[in-house]
C-alpha cells in the first residue's frame, strides 16, 4: 500500500497555496496570543494555540503556505517551526469546512 | 403541620417576580418548594413590573404546571399574556420538580443575560467559575470552597448580564443526591424538616454585586494524573465556556461568542485534576490564590 503523500503534496498548489477563512468564519484573538475561529453558520468554534493563532492571521487569500511560514518561523526565532506541519494544520481547518485553500 | 412558616407567596428570581402556587391541598409540597427557593429573595408584595405565575392542575394524565406572566402596574396598556401556557405533565407532585420547572422558566424569560452551566465562586476581587459536564464535582468542588470561607453565587448555572459581563447570583437550593463527602455535608446549614431530600438550603448569603469574571476551573476528579493542574489560554477558556452556555429560547450564537469573548479576554483557566475531594480543593485554593 503506497504511502499517503506528504501534507504538503496534499495542497492545491503545494508551497504556494493561498488560503482565506470560509465565508461566515471570524478569528477572534485574545491577549494571550491564542485564537478562536469561529463560523456563525455551523455555530463551531476552534481554540488555536499562539502557532494556529499566527498562521491564521495570514489567511487573507494572498498569504501563501511558504508566506505564512517565513512570518511565523520570524515570529518563532530560535525555533524550527516545520512547513509541513502548518500545512497539516490548514488541511485539517480546511477539511472542518474553517477554511479554503486555492491555488495562487 | 405544626409551627411550620407560612410559604411565601413570591420569590425574585433575577428581574422575574415568580408568584408560588399555593397548592391549599398538598401544603407539604408547597412549603418545599418555598425551602427549596430560600436562596432567592422573598416577598408578600411584588416590587417590579414582571410577575411570573405559576399555578398546578391534576390532570387524568398527571400533573401540569401552567405559566403566565403579568405586568402589574405597567401603564402601557400590557396587561397579560393571552393565556396559561401548561407543561407536559408529570407524576407525582413533587416540590423538586415544581422547583425545576420554575427556574428553567425563569431563566428562558430572563432578558439580556447568558447563562453558563457552572457554579459561580467569588474569590477576593474575582469571580471563578467552576465548569465542566453533570457529575464532574462541580457542587463538591462549591461546597468545599464555601466551607472554605469563599462565598457562592450558585452551584448549577451562573447567569451572566450581557451587557455588564457581570455574572449575577442563582441562588438555588444545592442538589446533594450523589456521594458526598459526609464532612462536607455536615458543614451546609442543616435542612429544615420539609426540605426535601437530597437537597440543601443555598449557602447563602449571595453576594449581591458579583465582581466580574477572572478564572475558569475545569475539574477531573478521579483524573489519572493526582493534582496536575493544566493551564488553559483565553481562547480554550471562551471555547469552553460557549460550550457550557445553556441553549434558552432565542439563544444567539453570534452574540454569545462575541460576549463571551468579552469575558474572557480578563480571565484565566485551568483544567485540574484530582482523585480526592481535598486533592482537588487543595490544588484549586492554591491555583486561585488562597493555599
Amino acid at each position: 500500500m503506497p504511502d499517503e503523500p506528504a501534507p504538503i503534496e496534499r495542497l492545491p498548489a503545494g508551497r504556494s497555496t493561498v488560503f482565506e477563512l470560509a465565508p461566515g468564519v471570524r478569528l477572534e484573538p485574545f491577549p494571550d496570543g491564542s485564537a478562536l475561529l469561529l463560523s456563525e453558520e455551523s455555530e463551531e468554534s476552534l481554540s488555536l494555540n499562539l502557532t494556529g493563532a499566527l498562521l491564521c492571521t495570514f489567511a487573507d487569500g494572498t498569504h501563501s503556505l511558504d508566506d505564512a511560514h517565513r512570518e511565523v518561523q520570524g515570529a518563532f526565532q530560535g525555533s524550527e517551526v516545520a512547513i509541513q506541519v502548518l500545512a497539516e494544520f490548514l488541511l485539517e481547518l480546511a477539511d472542518r469546512g474553517l477554511l479554503l485553500l486555492n491555488p495562487r | 403541620m405544626t409551627g411550620s412558616p407560612r410559604p411565601l407567596h413570591l420569590r425574585r428570581i433575577l428581574d422575574l417576580w415568580v408568584r408560588l402556587p399555593s397548592l391549599p391541598e398538598r401544603p407539604e409540597v408547597a412549603l418545599g418548594l418555598d425551602h427549596l427557593l430560600s436562596g432567592f429573595e422573598g416577598s408578600h408584595e411584588p416590587s417590579g413590573r414582571r410577575v411570573l405565575q405559576v399555578g398546578v392542575r391534576e390532570r387524568p394524565e398527571g400533573w401540569q404546571v401552567g405559566f403566565r406572566e403579568t405586568h402589574p402596574g405597567a401603564g402601557d396598556g400590557r396587561e397579560e399574556d393571552p393565556g396559561v401556557a401548561w407543561s407536559a405533565s408529570f407524576t407525582p407532585l413533587r416540590a423538586s420538580e415544581l422547583e425545576h420547572r420554575i427556574v428553567a422558566e425563569a431563566l428562558e424569560r430572563a432578558a439580556g443575560r447568558l447563562f453558563i452551566h457552572g457554579a459561580g465562586i467569588v474569590v477576593g476581587g474575582g469571580t471563578w467559575v467552576v465548569s465542566g459536564p453533570s457529575g464532574s464535582g462541580k457542587t463538591t468542588l462549591a461546597m468545599g470552597l464555601w466551607s472554605r470561607g469563599l462565598s457562592i453565587l450558585g452551584d448549577d448555572v451562573c447567569p451572566i448580564d450581557a451587557v455588564s459581563l457581570r455574572p449575577e447570583a442563582l441562588p438555588r437550593a444545592l442538589h446533594t443526591d450523589g456521594t458526598y463527602p459526609p464532612e462536607l455535608l455536615n458543614a451546609l446549614p442543616a435542612p429544615p424538616p420539609e426540605m426535601p431530600e437530597g437537597h440543601r438550603p443555598f449557602p447563602g448569603p449571595a453576594p449581591m454585586a458579583p465582581p466580574l469574571l477572572a478564572g475558569l476551573i475545569v475539574p477531573v476528579i478521579d483524573g489519572p494524573e493526582e493534582g496536575a493542574i493544566e493551564p488553559l489560554s483565553q481562547a480554550e477558556v471562551v471555547h469552553h465556556l460557549v460550550r457550557q452556555l445553556i441553549r434558552t429560547k432565542g439563544f444567539d450564537f453570534p452574540h454569545a461568542v462575541r460576549t463571551m469573548a468579552q469575558v474572557g479576554r480578563t480571565m484565566t483557566g485551568a483544567r485540574v485534576r484530582a482523585s480526592t475531594v481535598d486533592g482537588m480543593l487543595s490544588r484549586v485554593l492554591q491555583l486561585m490564590g488562597r493555599a
